[in-house]
């Protein structure tokens, strides 16, 4: 029973990758410290965001003061709401930590959220709300969809969308979008990573078995795995759609390839899972999304047939037993509970810290900047931003410069044990931003 | 061959579910004249009320019986006291209800166990060893057991209307309601006694389905179901169970063959087609292949 | 109290109408002052209201039951989508090319249901909507496929002659899907007062009746099926220009014809201001059930409240609101003329 139905319509956003990672502060409650973070000197962060398109450049500068609202359109309804609950709870909670600690300078972070039951012209509406009539001073969203209805609106009224949770090509152009960034990783990059560790894996090349989810985001893996292999050995001897995940397993298993990559989304993953399992097809190397991260709902109901399966992951989880010693993890637990967090094991729950965590980071360089904390300063500490969350894996940091506004471009592979119930690591962390400067 | 094999096991599978739910709309239809469109929230309803008990340690065939128990109970309850006041009105007047109900028990599904996807045992076993080999491809138990499952349903719905008296009775209140009171047919207790065996039904279909499915237990998953069903149970003709279950068989196997084989459509428009060859049908047999012609007096 | 009765053509009838058209054109002007984000939320029930009437004309007033009708809206919208982002054409220009396809798919719907009727016509329809999303999404050189299309504000400029800059389109927009609800209006209560409306409402309490006493069925119905969807589509189209992203699955789905029957029989089918009375609710109701409680119960409530209305006011709202009024004045034909349906 293939649900393609809804599953298409709740799932071509991407929503979460989690890995999660441990978190270091160098001291305690004091994440707002700028100095505890990678150094950024106020001078580098000059005004690359332009203005004169603006409905009101003037209130654009102003300096904000008493309460710093961060306003999201997200799914709070439907069959997301608990996704997407826990990301804003997650992000809640990190910035009640950095109000414990002050503040931005004194300011106060607030979380102002409405509901769009996923639906983009609830989300057009949302934001024009929350900018009008609730004064949000930045906003975020879920779903491409929702990004596509708002982008325009967001950028005339100078508004920064910052870290939004999708992964649309359009929207990491700084000329056509300058008050919009994105967070999760870029379908072409994490494809690019797969294909440099798949290099590794078999230097004298090999034959591969595409499976495609038919909607935006796997077509982006698709096309991203296909650019990544140009000009070497790796070819693609069969290409199948997902929408019937069992028809897919039969004719790519027919192919005989020794890899098979997933370029689904988060339901497909246990599907392809078990309709291969079922198949009786075992393929040397199993590549699945990097959304595809929680182990206990689409990892372990496959049984043995999900053993050896690989993700590329970008943050610690703080339930993974290797980072049971590590600092970042600790503190970010204990933080957790004195917020009163209900999920901190949750890999969406983590998004929503290490997102509140970039957020905070960007507010305290934009107060330290010429612009201040006011829109334009935060907007332009987001455009050159570079900062090492704390539960971001070690090795991998945040970049995002005037000209290229990836963010994530570095990931760690790691595998499903069947046996452990648990994912582990298989080898270090692949980095390849030099390739985007 | 195994190939074709794999796919037709597929189809027939899914066909069964389909089958199932649409059996359930035809008990409805049947016994009270209209459409539940609820019938598949309210079955994933009961299916998360079964996944729940498994996680507070009872085996899942026990949690199948519960829901199966509470889909009586719902489905009884929801014909006497909102189905049955507005019925006499308009047809529009039931669907609205139904409307109502589908919003609110996946809602509530939501608000009881929030809509985080849960992975749900299987009634049969389904390792990935549980299976024999036919002709090089695999038929898994629980894919038959879903077979068999349709098999003793049909047969029980077919023997419960044309063979006890109480189908009789269900059979007479649908045609008649008048005449049938008159003859000292208990037309109450007969409408809640059709709705409480759909809502079985449907109970059925949702735990046998669920954990085939690649979205397993969350709040989207009856949905596609029941759009399946409704084109079977209308394609087979909505008073003919026999009609139901072909129509649910026919729509599983067009869709994975179709899938499979017609790349052109395939990947990207099965459901259109399913649909499109539906309604090529009905052209041909408007009021669906085992459906009955209706005589209306002016 | 007796109701006072006003004849029509008299001079207190005018009167009538003309202080109605004169506190619609008021609550139009409050409207239009309104902060932005209400602007636009007005525009959003005035492009509701206009397809729930399209629904209203086949599934109220000839009582064939359309869950197919998202298909409509779907195509005036990528129609209009498509000739802006794809061929430069100014947005208004789009209008009059999305109506006529939707005519023409509508009366292709309405050809099987020359044979097929009741809920296995809302089968057909049920096909016709499930396969737009599918078919949008397969030929996706030309709709943009599942990533959807996106019409940049840019392209969705005022025309000069109105003086207005590209951040006012939002009320130059309101004032057009304005115009077209008024337009709406005015035709469908034209077409039910003319003896394609009686032939439809005959069509709706008794066919077969209706097929003896001389209605030409297939006319009709194939006629009523192209109007409905050439108005429905007309909304999608302005739809497009208001939300600017398309996306098959986003907003032209099973749940979005869901949304409309819900309109049209909370506001009152078979009535003139039921649809947008329905357009409001649907738009409006989400808000108030958000408010009092967050994430799933406001699902609850909206499907309780669902319920309620179809016990406590089965007309709709527009049905009980005629009957309230109805009480107060009473509006009766001139003795010269016949008998309104």
């Amino acid at each position: 029973m293939r649900n393609r139905y809804l599953a298409a319509v709740g799932l071509s956003a991407v929503l979460l990758a989690a890995g999660c990672g441990g978190g270091e502060t160098a001291a305690p409650a004091s994440p707002a410290d700028p100095a505890a973070t990678a150094a950024a000197p106020a001078s580098s962060a000059a005004s690359v965001t332009p203005t004169d398109g603006c409905a009101d450049p003037a209130a654009a500068a102003q300096p904000i003061t008493g309460t710093l609202k961060v306003g999201w359109s997200a799914a709070l309804s439907g069959p997301l709401a608990q996704a997407v609950g826990a990301v804003i709870d997650g992000m809640k909670s990190r910035f009640a930590v950095a109000n414990a600690a002050g503040g931005i300078g004194g300011v106060k972070l607030e979380v102002v959220a409405r509901d769009d039951a996923f639906n983009p012209e609830k989300a057009k509406a949302n934001v024009g709300e929350l900018i009008q009539a609730d004064g949000v001073h930045v906003l975020s969203t879920f779903g491409s969809g929702q990004l596509n209805a708002i982008a325009d609106d967001q950028n005339e009224a100078c508004v920064p969308l910052l870290f939004g949770q999708a992964s649309v090509p359009a929207y990491r152009d700084a000329v056509n979008f300058p008050w919009t960034t994105e967070y999760l990783p870029s379908a072409e990059v994490e494809m690019a990573v797969v294909v440099a560790q798949l290099k590794q894996k078999y230097p004298d090349g090999v034959d591969v078995a595409l499976a495609a989810n038919q909607t935006e985001s796997g077509q982006g893996y698709a096309n991203g795995f296909k650019k990544a292999i140009e000009g070497s050995n790796i070819k693609i001897v069969k290409e199948a759609p997902l929408t019937d995940p069992n028809a897919a397993a039969t004719t790519l298993k027919a192919s005989g390839a020794k890899v098979l990559v997933d370029a689904g989304v988060t339901t497909d993953c246990l599907a392809l899972s078990m309709a291969v399992g079922r198949a009786g097809w075992k393929p040397e190397t199993f590549i699945q999304p990097a959304n595809c991260v929680d182990g206990k709902t689409l990892y372990e109901p496959a049984g043995d047939a999900a053993d050896g399966q690989q993700i590329m992951v970008w943050l610690k989880d703080p339930g993974n037993p290797i980072y049971a010693d590590d600092p970042g993890v600790k503190q970010y637990l204990a933080d957790l509970e004195a917020q009163g967090n209900k999920l901190p094991l949750n890999n969406y729950t983590v998004n929503g810290w290490v997102v509140g965590d970039l957020m905070v980071d960007a507010f305290t360089k934009a107060a330290a900047s010429p612009d201040g904390l006011s829109r334009l300063g935060i907007m332009n500490a987001a455009r050159t931003q570079s900062y090492h969350p704390p539960m971001f894996i070690d090795g991998i940091d945040w970049k995002v410069t005037p000209t290229q506004a990836l963010g994530i471009m570095a990931f760690r592979p790691f595998a499903w044990s069947a046996e452990k119930k648990t994912f582990e690591a298989q080898g270090d962390v692949i980095d390849i931003s030099q390739n985007y400067q | 061959m195994d190939i074709f094999l794999e796919r037709l096991f597929d189809g027939v599978t899914n066909g069964a579910v389909y089958a199932i739910m649409a059996l359930a709309l035809v008990v409805v239809f049947r016994s009270t004249g209209t459409i539940n469109f609820a019938q598949g929230e309210m079955a994933l309803f009961t299916t998360y009320l079964a996944w729940w008990l498994t996680t507070v340690g009872l085996p899942i065939w026990a949690g199948a019986l519960a829901a199966g128990a509470t889909g009586f109970l719902l489905g009884a309850v929801v014909e006497r006291t909102l189905i049955r006041p507005i019925r006499r009105r308009n047809d529009m007047a039931s669907l609205i209800v139904a409307l109502g109900l589908f919003t609110a028990f996946n809602a509530l599904a939501g608000l009881l166990w929030n809509s985080e996807t849960k992975p749900m045992p299987s009634l049969f076993p389904a390792g990935l060893e549980d299976f024999f080999p036919v002709a090089g491809a695999r038929l898994y138990w629980d894919a038959l057991g879903v077979w068999l499952v349709v098999l003793a349903l049909i047969a029980g719905v077919f023997f419960l209307f044309n063979r006890t008296r109480l189908g009789l009775q269900m059979r007479a209140v649908a045609d008649n309601a008048e005449s049938a009171a008159l003859s000292g047919v208990p037309t109450g207790r007969i409408l809640m006694l059709g709705w409480g065996l759909a809502g079985i039904v449907g109970s059925l279909a949702g735990v046998l389905v669920t954990p085939l499915s690649a979205t397993q237990l969350s709040l989207t998953t009856m949905f596609p179901i029941l759009i399946y069903a409704s084109a079977a149970a209308l394609f087979g003709g909505l008073d003919s169970p026999v009609g139901a279950v072909v129509g649910g068989l026919a729509i599983g196997v067009l869709e994975a063959l179709i899938t499979g084989y017609v790349e052109f459509i395939g990947g990207t428009l099965p459901q259109t087609a399913a649909l499109v060859v539906i309604v090529l049908i009905l052209l041909f047999r408007p009021t669906g292949l085992f459906g009955t012609r209706q005589l209306e007096r002016l | 109290m007796t109701p006072i009765h006003v004849r029509t053509g008299s001079a207190a009838h005018r009167g009538l109408q003309i202080a109605g058209l004169a506190a619609a054109a008021g609550a139009l002007l409050l409207g239009a002052t309104m902060e932005a984000f209400r602007v636009g939320q007005l525009t959003n029930v005035m492009i509701f209201a206009i397809a729930i009437s399209g629904l209203n004309l086949a599934t109220g007033y000839t009582g064939l039951l359309s869950i197919g009708h998202s298909a409509f809206f779907g195509l005036g919208a990528y129609t209009t989508g498509v000739m802006v982002v794809t061929y430069g054409a100014a947005p208004m220009t789009t209008i009059p090319l999305a109506v006529l396809l939707c005519a023409v798919l509508g009366f292709v719907v309405g050809l099987p249901a020359l044979r097929i009727r009741g809920l296995y016509l809302a089968l057909v329809t049920l096909a016709v909507g499930v396969a737009f999303p599918e078919v949008v999404r397969r030929f996706e050189d030309l709709t943009g496929g599942a990533a959807g299309l996106v019409i940049r504000s840019r392209q969705l400029a005022p025309p000069e002659w109105t003086g207005l800059t590209v951040p006012q389109r939002g009320i130059w927009l309101y004032w057009v899907s304005a115009a077209a609800l008024l337009i709406t209006l005015v035709l469908v209560r034209n077409l039910t007062r003319s003896r394609l409306g009686i032939a439809m409402i005959a069509t709706r309490d008794n066919e077969i009746a209706a097929a003896a006493s001389g209605v030409r069925l297939a006319t009709v119905k194939t006629t009523v099926f192209g109007l409905s969807g050439a108005v429905t589509g007309l909304a999608g189209s302005l739809f497009a220009m208001y939300v600017g992203a398309l996306s098959p699955d986003g907003s032209f789905t099973l749940l979005k014809s869901i949304e409309l029957i819900t309109g049209l029989f909370l506001g009152g089918a078979a009535t003139l201001f039921g649809p947008v009375v329905g357009a409001f609710a649907v738009v409006y109701l989400p808000y108030f059930t958000a408010d009092l409680a967050s994430g799933h119960v406001s699902g609850v409530i909206f499907g309780a409240v669902l319920i309620a209305i179809v016990f406590l006011m089965p007309e709709g709202i527009a049905g009980v609101a005629g009957r309230f009024l109805g009480r107060f004045i009473r509006i009766a034909p001139h003795e010269n003329q016949g008998e309104r349906p």
